[in-house]
């Protein structure tokens, strides 16, 4: 299993597009989550999100990371290969997986 | 001028109409600069103007208090149009952090000098005093000197996770000793920054290449040490919620269908029943979001003012105000 922490990344998540601010969600899918994702994939391996450590999540963020990937490849396999953590708040888990799911509907990139 | 003039029908229904009025005019200054002169010429015109005196109101607060306060702001953005401001505070019995921060907020925004002077109640001049209200406006009397005290304010025009971070920590060190985590405020403030970046300076060109306008926000954290809360409140001037392009053109097809009103539009934004302006169905989340905190008691007393619509989200209560707010103002406790 793989996994990624967000906290890594940055314990003060932002908001959705790089041009809003800092740490955005756009900025952690394109250096982080989605290399990560595709490598998880291609090695059938699951990929473990680790969402506790920081300072909290805006839904842009969450949505841009999720969701973001989501316009990119296809829902089934994303939730085939992601699982999550999130001990601090564990709700997050069913509003991304729901960011996931609308996702598909959305016209892809 | 005497309370009792503004407070007579006669008086609302002018300013009701002169507000309108300043938001065409406001409108039409977004469209180009109307003052050509330099900077310093700017100034230089704005000291000749003669000073208007505004009295707030004794219970000065947006959250408890909202017809008042926003009789006062409207005032005081009519008054601007012509002349500088005296903010005259000393009859001032209650004070509230979400009033200083909407205050300084609009002060910075208006194109006149405002300067003011301190409440005559102690608690309120603490308050006022302790919330840097006067790096901000200048004063009409000396100032006693103030230690740094339960307030924090920040201003910016980016979503800053770092402000954030900083406006949570603060608050938490000052009610429970250790400075920690709160992850629904954290969340908020960024909800209402990107909120804020994304639609607050309302419409720009499409084909133009000048970057979208920036609109400043203003955040303070407040340590309300005798109740044991932390107080937020978020003030943008920008053009607000139903002035947003997308609101208003889904307001045309709400007085369409039936006559809705503002609050009916904002009930259906928190539902998650409204798309957000970008018009992208993933977007326009954040207001669902505070309202899920709210209702499942992450974050309390949570109040959303919106340019003529008053919204207490934990009680859900929700009014029309007499007269319009220039802009945003979401606070909470926890």
């Amino acid at each position: 299993m793989k996994v990624v922490r967000i906290r890594d990344f940055s314990e003060t998540p932002g908001p959705r597009a790089r041009e809003e601010g800092p740490f955005s969600g756009e900025e952690f899918l394109e250096t982080v989550f989605r290399s990560a994702y595709l490598k998880a994939k291609e090695e059938r391996e699951t990929l473990l999100v680790d969402l506790d450590g920081t300072e909290g999540y805006a839904t842009s963020f969450l949505e841009a990371t999720f969701g973001g990937l989501a316009r990119e490849f296809e829902a089934t396999d994303i939730l085939k290969t992601l699982s999550f953590k999130s001990d601090d708040e564990p709700f997050l888990i069913n509003e991304i997986k729901g960011y996931i799911f609308e996702a598909r509907n959305a016209p892809r990139k | 001028m005497s309370k009792k003039l503004y407070s007579t029908e006669k008086w609302k229904e002018y300013i009701k109409t002169r507000q309108e009025a300043e938001r065409r005019n406001a409108v039409r200054h977004r469209k180009g600069p109307k003052f050509t002169g330099t900077r310093a010429q700017k100034q230089q015109a704005l000291r000749k103007r003669q000073y208007q005196t505004v009295q707030a109101p004794s219970v000065f607060s947006i959250v408890n208090n909202t017809n008042d306060a926003m009789q006062f702001f409207t005032t005081l953005e009519l008054y601007s149009s012509r002349y500088n401001i005296n903010l005259d505070l000393s009859q001032v019995q209650t004070l509230t952090t979400d009033a200083i921060a909407a205050l300084i907020a609009t002060a910075q925004r208006l194109d006149a000098v405002v300067r003011g002077n301190l409440p005559n109640n102690p608690g309120a001049q603490k308050m006022l005093l302790e919330s840097g209200f006067f790096k901000y406006v200048s004063s009409t009397q000396p100032l006693p000197s103030t230690p740094r005290g339960t307030i924090e304010q920040k201003a910016n025009t980016i979503v800053s996770p770092a402000t954030a971070k900083t406006l949570v920590h603060f608050g938490t060190k000052a009610i429970f000793g250790t400075s920690q985590r709160n992850r629904p405020s954290y969340s908020t403030l960024i909800e209402c920054m990107a909120n804020t970046k994304g639609h607050a300076a309302g419409r720009t060109n499409p084909n133009s290449r000048s970057p979208k306008p920036s609109e400043t926000w203003w955040a303070t954290v407040y340590a309300d040490a005798g109740k044991k809360k932390i107080c937020f409140t978020f003030v943008d001037t920008g053009v607000g919620i139903f002035r947003s392009i997308r609101i208003r053109t889904v307001r045309k097809i709400y007085d369409f269908f039936g006559g809705k009103d503002d609050t009916d539009i904002l009930r259906d934004m928190l539902d998650g029943k409204v798309p957000s302006s970008t018009t992208l169905s993933f977007r326009g989340k954040g207001l669902p979001y505070m309202k899920r905190l709210a209702r499942a008691n992450r974050i309390s007393s949570l109040v959303i003012v919106a340019n003529d619509v008053y919204a207490n989200v934990s009680l859900n209560k929700f009014m029309r105000l007499r007269n319009s707010f220039h802009g945003t103002l979401v606070y909470w406790e926890v």
